[in-house]
């Protein structure tokens, strides 16, 4: 009979129209999900970075402020209360990459604050004795580095590596232990405004003790 | 009896089929000289000949002291008198003496016409023993000899493949390329070419009758092939079809109407027939080098017999096969190079055409020609020379003559006859004797002679001296069943009433009036007046009263009054002048006129036929006939036509349509057998016939009535006319009287009426009056109805293609029902509204009551004929209705059927419920965006209810015709309620095909969408994620607080 083929049709016509509503959620939920587990993998790798500044001692204040910290795990709350109830939506998950991207521009603010705070120090020390030391390139050198590592965006490798060349430069400076007249003698020559008025009985016993008396030259 | 002796004499003696087997006797008795023979001193025609007589041409080239190399071609058309001539020179030469003709000198060789065929002339060789080469005389001994012995079949094979062997080695590529000439081989090797070929009147059975046959007609050049040979369609078309790809390669190029393929046959038959020559050879199995070797031994032992060779040849067509190398031999000057080879005279006959296909360097050896033209004998003086010569020959005693020939043969002695002639008679003046010419005269002779289709001598004779002297004789002998005289070249007597009123003599048989026409046709002066010329001679139609009696016309006393001439000329003298008796205009003389206006001539012709036709002969320009016929009847746009067809109560129309045709027109006898049966004007072959003929001939020569004689034409024509206006006025109507004529309207109405129902046209109106007038519509296809039966498509077919025959039934109908007729030439511009209403409504309820069908009241066998033409056309379309509404019924069954499968028992209900179906359906369309299906959508777009309606009318309408005729039934579903319910079925399957489609499609697409998988693993595992990262930032607060 007709009539049945009729109402077979319309039946699978409508069924058919149900299916491609459920595939058009099926694909929001999925699109939110793929770009929430994007801006997961950026949180764990900023708190991975906080934890190795909190753990370098460059700073004693923490990375993140309590409130930053409050409103992301608020938004990881509402991610999570999403993804079990499946209402997970883009929305949710780009106030969360928000929140991540406000919370990571924090941490660079704070490492821009502390890092050359830790390692400037060290860096002009190098600069001042490099000339005077056995390998003065490997001393610019390691300088350098530290420099470099300052003016870098954070991450875990940069801080790790950052504290293990301090370390090596105070070493270095520590070998020469220097007195405050002596410091000032060594940072005019470093910028070539040193006189032989500044080469004082101080200076020149320091010199002697050092065996640098050889290495510095009277020029005009 | 010496009519007995006379004929015998004539048969056996004097007038021989084959004049060169005639006894010297009656050679020398009768033989004419030639006088005006045209020579040329070589074998061209580029300068003016000489004219010299025969016995200037013995002495100047026969006779030859000198020895001269001389190669003399005798010729002219057949039967010219070349044979006669050769014959005469050679007895001359031969009666000459020793001064002249030395046999101890001189060979001389006389090869005659044996038979007229090739074999004849080859025997003649052998015979002759003109050839010493014994190899060259076996060869030609057995192929003689076989040519006898062989059968038929077995010859004409051997000559078929003969030209298949020259044509496939043709190396030549001059007329055909190498690969032609193959394909050529290959076509004429195809079996049913050969059959074509072999059949009774085929080339190769042509070929072989040339070489084989004894022949009593003379051999003509030989053209073996003609064209018609190559024209067999049918034959090529089966070799295209089935032949081998080279013999279809070569079929492919001449099969066809167009001017190339006639011109390809043409080529072939050119080519083909100059191969004939090697055939010959080929069959008698001797080279082109030993034929040559004929001529040159008999050559060479003549030399060394010191003697020359004088060679006569009365027929070289004969030679055909070794021809060419004949005449090379002969052709060949003695002396310088060829001292070994005595000196030749050959005087060779040979026809124009023959001589036609020399090739050019054969006429170069040519020395001489003579060439016998109409000019040495058609004069009327040579003719009647001849004739009294053969005359005195067959009237002489045979003793006496072969005594004169025997002491010389001198012309001065030749015997005189001593015919009793019954009445002084014309004669003619030999040698100082007068010989008579009785029973012919001058005039006679040459009519008759002017008569012949080929002039030659020898026709003369045959077909003049010999014909009417043996039924002259026959007549005389017999005295009963004349005969004599023969008119065969249909001479008429100029005086046309007299010709008439011998027609009308019941005292004469029609043999003896026909006898007597031709007398006075060709004997007389073309009239039967009798003229008393002096006290005691009388005269008809200027010929002796005592030459009637002479051959049993004695009671044939001429037309009219007898008319006394005050002449002192003898009545032998012919009078040249026609007697003054009939119209001056129209009386022409068959004697031709040196100006001789067209008219005139066609005026002649036409008679000439018309005399014919009375006298048995086929009717030749029957078509002018019947169309003078056809005016005469009919009339034209300034003349009133014979029959007043108004008073007569036949409409114009009718008449005018009937006679249209001009076949309807026939003339008993007419040379174009036309269709006897469909005439309506018939012309008898009889007096009265050829009377009104004539009549109508002289009207049309005269271009009016007013001529001498007019009154007796008028009056022939009238009497003609009132002998034959009942049976022509029945034929225009079909019936004796058009008041009780056949019920042509009624058929005509019943075709109208079928024609509109047929091509989907809705006749309204209830009254019989619009009944009429709906009738009285022009049909044409209403294409917006269609039909389920096929059948119906091929009726609409049928009637479209006989719309001719309907639209002259509509004519029928239209002008046969107009009250005014008028004349047959004015009947096509009629516009007068005026109908017989009465008639009309009459036949109109006539049909209604027989339901429009009057299949059983037509007639059984119909003439074909407009007035017939409705019945034939109902007697064809009533059968093709029942089977058309038989087919359409039964179409309409299936298609319920089918509706039912789809929508259950069929009724207002069912139908309504699918219609919400479908609508719901295309609905659903809509709204989930699937598209088309536009013609359904439109269809079924609208009020259900209305629509099911629709449906369920037709259903119903054409489910309750099953106890109607076959014409109501079609009347039922010529409309568009079968179309409906096809349209509905053809819907419904639609419908379910789509519906199915598109469920097809979502089911599909349904199964493409639950693609999820993976979604619920990720969401746990960004869960996990999620309470790491929150335990992480937990972590980091709790620090903050402490």
């Amino acid at each position: 009979m007709l009539t049945d083929t009729i109402n077979s049709s319309i039946s699978a016509i409508q069924n058919k129209r149900d299916a491609q509503q459920r595939k058009q959620s099926i694909d929001l939920y999925k699109s939110a999900l793929l770009k929430l587990d994007k801006n997961t993998k950026l949180l764990v790798g900023l708190l991975d970075i906080i934890d190795a500044l909190s753990n370098s001692g460059m700073t004693s204040e923490k990375p993140l402020d309590a409130s930053t910290v409050q409103d992301l795990m608020g938004l990881i709350d509402r991610c999570g209360q999403g993804l079990h109830d499946g209402s997970l939506s883009s929305d949710i998950v780009n106030s969360l990459a928000t929140q991540i991207q406000a919370a990571k521009v924090s941490l660079d603010s704070r490492w821009k604050e502390c890092a050359p705070n830790y390692g400037g120090g060290a860096k002009g020390y190098l600069s001042m004795i490099a000339s005077l030391t056995d390998d003065p390139r490997k001393v610019r050198a390691l300088s350098a580095t530290i420099d470099k590592e300052i003016s870098s965006t954070p991450s875990v490798n940069v801080i790790n590596s950052l504290v293990l060349n301090v370390g090596a430069a105070n070493k270095i400076i520590h070998e020469y232990s220097l007195q405050p007249s002596i410091e000032i003698f060594l940072k005019k020559v470093s910028s070539n405004s040193a006189t032989l008025a500044d080469v004082t009985p101080t200076v020149r016993e320091w010199l002697k003790e050092k065996k640098l008396m050889g290495k510095l030259r009277v020029t005009f | 009896m010496i009519w007995d002796q006379y004929r015998s004499v004539m048969e056996q003696n004097a007038i021989k089929t084959d004049d060169m087997a005639t006894e010297d006797a009656y050679f020398m008795a009768t033989h004419m000289p030639f006088s005006q023979l045209e020579v040329y001193d070589n074998g061209l025609t580029s300068q003016a000949p000489k004219l010299m007589t025969e016995d200037q041409i013995f002495e100047q080239l026969i006779y030859n002291p000198d020895n001269q190399h001389r190669f003399i071609i005798v010729r002219g058309s057949n039967g010219t008198g070349k044979s006669h001539l050769i014959r005469f020179l050679k007895a001359k030469l031969e009666n000459s003496p020793s001064t002249i003709y030395n046999p101890a000198t001189e060979q001389l060789v006389f090869l005659r016409r044996l038979n007229n065929s090739i074999r004849g002339a080859f025997n003649q060789l052998l015979e002759e023993h003109v050839i010493n080469d014994s190899d060259v005389e076996e060869k030609l001994k057995k192929f003689v000899s076989s040519s006898t012995a062989k059968d038929e079949d077995s010859f004409k094979t051997e000559i078929l493949y003969a030209y298949i062997a020259a044509v496939t080695n043709d190396r030549t590529n001059k007329t055909y390329k190498q690969v032609i000439c193959r394909n050529i081989a290959q076509y004429l090797s195809d079996s049913r070419v050969q059959d074509h070929l072999m059949r009774e009147d085929g080339a190769i059975s042509r070929c072989y009758r040339v070489i084989t046959t004894p022949s009593s007609e003379v051999l003509k050049e030989t053209i073996i092939f003609t064209e018609d040979d190559f024209n067999a369609r049918k034959i090529n078309k089966a070799v295209l079809r089935s032949g081998n790809p080279e013999a279809q390669d070569f079929a492919s190029t001449i099969q066809g109407r167009g001017q190339d393929q006639e011109n390809e046959i043409k080529k072939l038959v050119a080519y083909l027939n100059r191969f004939t020559r090697d055939v010959v050879q080929r069959c008698a199995d001797i080279s082109s080098e030993t034929a040559k070797s004929v001529f040159e031994q008999l050559r060479r032992d003549l030399k060394k017999q010191e003697k020359n060779l004088t060679l006569f040849i009365e027929d070289f067509t004969g030679f055909t096969g070794i021809d060419s190398e004949l005449i090379t031999a002969l052709s060949v000057e003695h002396g310088g190079d060829y001292d070994y080879l005595c000196r030749v005279t050959a005087v060779i006959g040979i026809t124009d055409g023959y001589y036609d296909q020399f090739k050019d360097n054969f006429k170069e050896r040519v020395t001489h020609q003579i060439s016998v033209t109409e000019r040495a004998y058609g004069s009327e003086d040579f003719l009647s020379q001849m004739a009294a010569r053969y005359l005195n020959a067959i009237y002489c005693d045979p003793e006496a003559l072969r005594n004169w020939y025997k002491n010389g043969a001198l012309l001065a002695e030749l015997p005189i006859n001593h015919f009793n002639v019954p009445c002084e008679w014309e004669s003619e003046n030999v040698n100082n004797e007068l010989l008579t010419l009785y029973p012919f005269n001058k005039k006679a002779l040459f009519r008759l002679y002017e008569s012949l289709p080929i002039k030659t001598p020898r026709r003369f004779l045959s077909d003049v001296i010999r014909s009417q002297l043996k039924e002259y004789f026959d007549g005389k002998k017999y005295q009963s069943e004349w005969l004599f005289p023969l008119n065969p070249g249909s001479i008429q007597m100029t005086n046309t009433p007299h010709s008439s009123a011998i027609d009308r003599l019941d005292s004469l048989s029609s043999e003896d009036r026909d006898r007597l026409k031709n007398l006075l046709a060709i004997w007389g002066d073309g009239s039967a007046s009798r003229v008393l010329k002096s006290n005691t001679t009388v005269t008809i139609g200027n010929l002796p009263i005592e030459f009637f009696e002479d051959i049993g016309l004695k009671q044939f006393q001429g037309i009219g009054v007898q008319k006394t001439e005050n002449s002192n000329e003898p009545t032998t003298k012919i009078s040249q002048k026609p007697i003054p008796e009939s119209s001056e205009k129209n009386s022409i003389n068959d004697a031709p006129t040196k100006k001789e206006d067209a008219a005139t001539k066609n005026y002649k012709r036409w008679k000439n036929d018309i005399a014919s036709w009375f006298t048995g002969s086929d009717l030749s320009y029957h078509a002018d006939y019947r169309e003078w016929l056809r005016t005469f009847i009919c009339g034209t746009r300034n003349v009133v036509g014979a029959i007043n067809w108004q008073d007569l109560g036949i409409p114009a129309y009718i008449a005018a349509e009937r006679l249209s045709d001009k076949s309807v027109f026939y003339i008993e006898g007419q040379s174009d057998p036309g269709n006897i049966d469909k005439a309506i004007v018939k012309v008898n072959r009889n007096a009265d016939g050829r009377d009104a003929l004539m009549a109508l001939l002289e009207y049309q020569y005269g271009n009016s009535w007013d001529f001498n004689g007019a009154i007796f034409y008028q009056q022939k024509l009238i009497t003609w006319l009132e002998q034959n206006e009942a049976n022509i006025i029945k034929n225009v109507c079909g019936s004796d009287d058009y008041n009780q004529q056949l019920p042509i309207t009624e058929w005509c109405l019943a075709l109208q009426y079928l024609r509109a129902l047929i091509l989907g046209n809705t006749l309204t109106g209830s009254s019989v009056i619009d009944k009429i007038k709906a009738l009285f519509n022009r049909y044409k296809r209403n294409k917006t109805v269609k039909h389920a039966s096929e059948k119906w498509e091929d009726l609409i077919s049928f009637v479209e293609s006989e719309e001719a025959s309907f639209e002259s039934a509509y004519d029928l109908l239209t002008k046969g029902s107009k009250t005014m007729m008028g004349a047959i030439q004015q009947a096509k511009e009629t516009k007068v509204p005026a109908y017989k209403t009465d008639v009309l409504i009459d036949d109109i309820r006539r049909l209604e009551n027989s339901h429009w069908d009057i299949s059983n009241s037509l007639p059984e066998n119909p003439n074909k004929n407009l007035l017939y033409n409705p019945a034939i056309l109902l007697k064809k379309l009533y059968p093709r209705i029942a089977v058309v509404v038989e087919d359409e019924l039964k179409q309409i069954s299936q298609n319920k059927d089918v509706i039912e499968h789809y929508i259950g028992h069929i009724n207002r209900a069912s139908i309504l419920s699918t219609i919400n179906d479908i609508q719901a359906l295309l609905s659903a369309f809509s709204q989930n965006g699937i598209l088309g299906y536009a013609s359904i959508r439109n269809k079924y777009d609208g009020t259900p209810s209305i629509i099911a309606d629709k449906i369920y009318a037709a259903i119903t309408k054409v489910s309750s015709i099953q106890d109607l005729s076959a014409v109501e039934k079609l009347a039922i579903l010529s409309g568009d309620s079968s179309e409906i319910v096809a349209d509905f079925r053809k819907d419904l399957q639609e419908i379910e095909r789509i519906a199915s489609l598109e469920e097809e499609k979502a089911n599909k697409a349904m199964r493409n969408i639950t693609g999820n998988s993976g979604i619920d693993a990720m969401t746990d595992a960004a869960i996990e994620q999620l309470k790491k990262i929150f335990s992480r930032l937990e972590g980091m607060v709790e620090t903050n607080v402490n």
